[in-house]
């Protein structure tokens, strides 16, 4: 049987427990009149061609944000960042990714596939330090063959949404095919209700059916 | 009965799902080889069609993900499908692989083989064994070994499956010469199979480049990039400029500069001075130099052969030279530490590489620090060097949740008062006191809320400039807010570097006529509005012979003939559209009739009306874009203004005007711009500095109210 004494310090303490976890401290914590320069940097680029679409991401993260990633990274404290903590770091990356990103054909999600091994870049500063850093991921998708012009092609993500971000946004041209950005906000904070974040939305304004490739789209 | 049925069916069912994803890979290890021979080593593949092994790499990967997700029975059998197909077709690419070298396992005891000499084509590079240890399945093992790091030199790769094992074994910066390695095979048991491998790399050549000015015809910087094809990596140029260490610790901190440029130009590349020479690997190099947006872009596959000596010089070729038109390059905002003459030739390197006129070297501040020193500011400490100018001005007031980034130009000192931080027209009037040049960043994307302060101090006529153009993205939706009220508002650009890509990539032309360039006249010339910003395409763009910032004053009823053109180079980029904007809207849209056409050009007229602003505005075919400042046609007793729109316009600027006033109250009650409770320096400094924002903020609203009242009486003025 509690006193009334540890009653009240039990009850304090899980208070300041859901305080401190719950997302709305952290995301106030987060946004609360921060500076350019704890903005990440978020640039997504497609490019179609032959019937798919390739999603690149590069993430910048400014030089504390970098610091806090790279402690992370750093699992065994040494101050080194070993290739087996960048892969094991890249490899939580991918993961989040998966369930984080996602691509709409209009209004429909479609599987993101990796392209590519994701890539981490320190820059030219190669430890635990106070220095930018980024890393680059690549999916592609099968266009549907349903896709045409007009139709909309929508970039959801909730990467590191209680941070405040910049987002830039570039579409390549390839055989015919135009992508018109119908959005870019340019700059995102974190919103308590709102983890996920429109990276892209581009309409399709110009379209040669022959880029897709009809085999496959229809898996 | 039924119950037992369905539930038999639903376990069957789960259990041919379990068993397809957990069946063994047909190919285990096929995507890391895909990967491999695709990205860094297709050189193995002597032959074969790298789109085919790309197609096999995605298809294999897409299996992959398939299988892996907690997908449907059918997309596990689609997964299981594909994967089978794929590994398939790799595995016939591998079998057609020449290069591939046949070992044997030997049974439960070690052998050494005789040593195998490979011949590298350079530092890195890999080589594919076909070992074979009885029946069983295809697999493939991809190993890299980086010789930095790993100092000893023997290396074991697990083989231990019976069967056909293609192994990958890449090899990282081997030293020059010959090196002795020693890569064990651990097969089954005791099964080994000891392979001493002698590596030789070829002896290196020499790359001797250097870059002409098409100007004057000597060594000139350009940003370059160079690509080992062998392997597909990047090589450094022996002399790029290190400008890492202009960057205060911000933003891409690198000298490999991305270049936000539209499909073939994107990439990344170095800042190179003047003339290197390199010892190299031999091999075929890709070799690409850039100068900027009026300069052709060279490719050119070089070999270099052991032991020769390789000389290249480039000329990248001028499309055009828009000093020829009168106009000249600059880019508003670039962030450099300038606080030494080296620092400096670093910095015009690289505004020389890109050919950018007129850089505005930019030390940022916010309301606790600056970042990006420099020596000096005013004319004693701009830089010049052939043609090209070096010249320090301010990004600061920067508040991010507040008011918005300003920027400034020209300026003889650094205009800072922490005290007086909200108060951005105290800036705007001591810059102008200074003979510089104020005006607003990141109006593209309207980031940080800088329509707030717009919404203050454009009504006041307190700002030259806004950045129409930034980050590859042409964002018109405030600067024509703010238009279609009749302010007078010039289009500028800026990269804001190193946030940006490189220096230029976006920039602002203004003009000069016939004039000698300057950093006086440049100035001059924005600050009479005659620029347009471009990222590619170049634009001209006349009313009866008036430039862009222009005035023409109109009396009567006659038309205005209106003159544009918009154009490119078929090798860099060309307009796919010009569309002349009146009141924010296209009045005439000229698509281009082929793909490669050079230029659109529009000659026509226009009624005046009650005046309006007109603006041409370009779309290249690689998605470039270029947008002029508007010309400005007036008519006595008029606004230029889009005067149906008046009222809905107006009540924006109020809303804006209100989202300043909630902000003050919210710091002045001891909270920031998010309800939270805040005694940070942001929010303790607005609410001090409130009651004076907001004075303005009431001088603003007066001068809506007197719009309200101008649009009234012209309503019935313009009444037909």
């Amino acid at each position: 049987m509690s006193t009334p004494t540890a009653r009240i310090w039990s009850r304090n303490l899980l208070a300041l427990l859901v305080m401190t976890l719950s997302p709305a401290f952290m995301q106030t914590w987060a946004f609360a009149h921060t500076s350019l320069e704890k903005y990440i940097r978020q640039e997504v680029s497609v490019s179609m061609r032959d019937g798919t679409l390739d999603v690149r991401l590069q993430c910048v993260f400014p030089s504390d944000i970098s610091l806090t990633e790279r402690r992370h990274m750093d699992t065994n404290g040494d101050g080194v960042l070993s290739s087996d903590e960048k892969a094991a770091y890249l490899h939580d990356l991918q993961e989040r990714a998966e369930k984080q990103v996602r691509i709409l054909f209009n209004d429909k999600v479609m599987v993101l596939i990796p392209l590519e091994e994701p890539v981490l870049d320190l820059q030219d500063a190669t430890g635990v330090e106070a220095h930018p850093h980024e890393i680059r991921l690549a999916w592609f998708v099968r266009v549907p063959e349903s896709f045409g012009v007009g139709g909309r092609i929508v970039i959801e993500s909730e990467w590191w949404t209680d941070r405040p971000l910049m987002i830039s946004v570039r579409t390549d041209v390839a055989q015919g095919i135009r992508l018109k950005k119908t959005e870019a906000k340019g700059l995102r904070y974190p919103k308590q209700d709102e983890p996920v974040c429109r990276l892209l939305e581009a309409q399709c304004t110009a379209w040669s059916p022959g880029n897709v490739n009809r085999e496959r789209t229809t898996r | 009965m039924n119950v037992i049925r369905y539930a038999s069916a639903v376990f069957m069912v789960g259990m041919t799902v379990l068993a397809w994803a957990q069946q063994p890979p047909p190919l285990p290890d096929a995507v890391k080889m895909a990967d491999a021979l695709f990205q860094r080593h297709a050189y193995l593949g002597d032959g074969v069609d790298t789109e085919a092994v790309d197609a096999v790499r995605r298809d294999l990967r897409e299996a992959e993900r398939l299988l892996r997700r907690n997908a449907t029975e059918e997309q596990q059998k689609q997964g299981a499908d594909l994967m089978n197909t794929a590994s398939s077709r790799l595995l016939a690419l591998l079998q057609g692989l020449s290069s591939a070298q046949v070992v044997e396992m030997p049974v439960e005891r070690t052998v050494v083989q005789p040593v195998t000499t490979l011949r590298l084509p350079g530092s890195s590079t890999a080589h594919l064994f076909r070992v074979e240890q009885g029946a069983g399945p295809a697999r493939c093992v991809v190993r890299t070994i980086d010789l930095s790091v790993d100092a000893v030199a023997m290396f074991t790769i697990d083989v231990k499956e019976p069967g056909t094992t293609w192994v990958l074994a890449a090899f990282d910066r081997v030293p020059q010469g010959r090196t002795s390695l020693e890569l064990t095979l651990a097969g089954a048991g005791a099964s080994r199979l000891t392979m001493p491998i002698e590596t030789m790399t070829e002896p290196h050549g020499t790359l001797n480049v250097r870059v002409l000015s098409d100007d004057s015809g000597k060594p000139c910087p350009a940003m370059m990039r160079m690509v080992w094809k062998t392997d597909g990596s990047d090589v450094r140029p022996a002399n790029a400029v290190d400008l890492t260490q202009l960057f205060d610790n911000q933003g891409s901190a690198t000298g490999l500069r991305k270049a936000q440029l539209g499909g073939r130009f994107s990439g990344s590349y170095w800042c190179v001075p003047g003339s290197f020479s390199m010892s190299v690997a031999p091999g075929e190099y890709e070799i690409t130099v850039m100068r900027g947006a009026e300069h052709l872009v060279i490719h050119e596959v070089v070999e270099v052969r052991p032991n020769e000596r390789v000389e290249r010089t480039y000329q990248p070729r001028r499309w055009v030279d828009m000093r020829d038109h009168g106009w000249y390059s600059g880019d508003d905002h670039v962030h450099t530490q300038i606080l030494s003459d080296r620092d400096a030739r670093m910095a015009m390197s690289w505004i020389q590489a890109e050919d950018v006129r007129l850089a505005n070297v930019v030390k940022m501040g916010d309301i606790y620090r600056t970042w990006f020193e420099q020596r000096g500011f005013g004319k004693a400490y701009r830089v010049q060097d052939q043609g090209y100018i070096l010249s320090p001005g301010q990004e600061c007031p920067r508040t991010h949740g507040e008011l918005g980034h300003t920027i400034s130009m020209n300026i003889t000192e650094m205009v800072r008062n922490t005290e007086q931080y909200y108060l951005y027209d105290t800036v705007f009037d001591e810059v102008h006191r200074q003979g510089g040049l104020s005006g607003y960043a990141h109006v593209n994307a309207d980031l940080f809320f800088v329509h707030r302060d717009m919404s203050i101090n454009i009504p006041k006529n307190k700002i030259d400039f806004v950045e129409l153009l930034q980050f590859a993205n042409l964002g018109t939706t405030q600067y024509y807010d703010f238009l279609n009220l009749g302010y007078k508002v010039t289009a500028s650009a800026g990269s804001d570097v190193p946030w940006g890509g490189s220096v230029g990539e976006v920039r602002v032309y203004a003009y000069l006529g016939k004039k000698k360039f300057t950093a006086d006249r440049w100035f001059e010339a924005v600050r009479k509005g005659h620029t347009f910003v471009t990222n590619g395409l170049m634009l001209e763009f006349t009313v009866n012979g008036a430039l862009p910032g222009d005035e023409v004053r109109v009396d009567d009823d006659k038309p205005l003939r209106i003159k544009a053109k918009a154009w490119g180079h078929p090798e860099r980029d060309v307009p796919a559209k010009l569309d002349l904007i009146v009141h924010g809207e296209p009045v005439k849209s000229v698509v281009a009739d082929t793909p490669d056409q050079a230029a659109i050009e529009v000659d026509f007229t226009w009624p005046p009306g009650h005046g309006f602003w007109i603006a041409a505005m370009a779309e290249g075919r690689d998605g470039t874009r270029a947008h002029t400042t508007p010309i400005y046609v007036v008519k006595p007793g008029f606004r230029f203004w889009q005067h149906e729109r008046a009222e809905e316009l107006i009540a924006k600027r109020e809303a804006s005007l209100a989202e300043v006033e909630r902000i003050v109250a919210e710091a002045q009650a001891g909270r920031n711009s998010s309800g939270k409770e805040d005694a940070n320096r942001p929010v303790t400094e607005l609410a001090e500095q409130g009651s004076a924002l907001l004075e303005r903020v009431e001088a603003a609203k007066a001068i809506y109210a007197d719009l309200r009242t101008i649009a009234a009486q012209e309503a019935t003025l313009r009444k037909p």
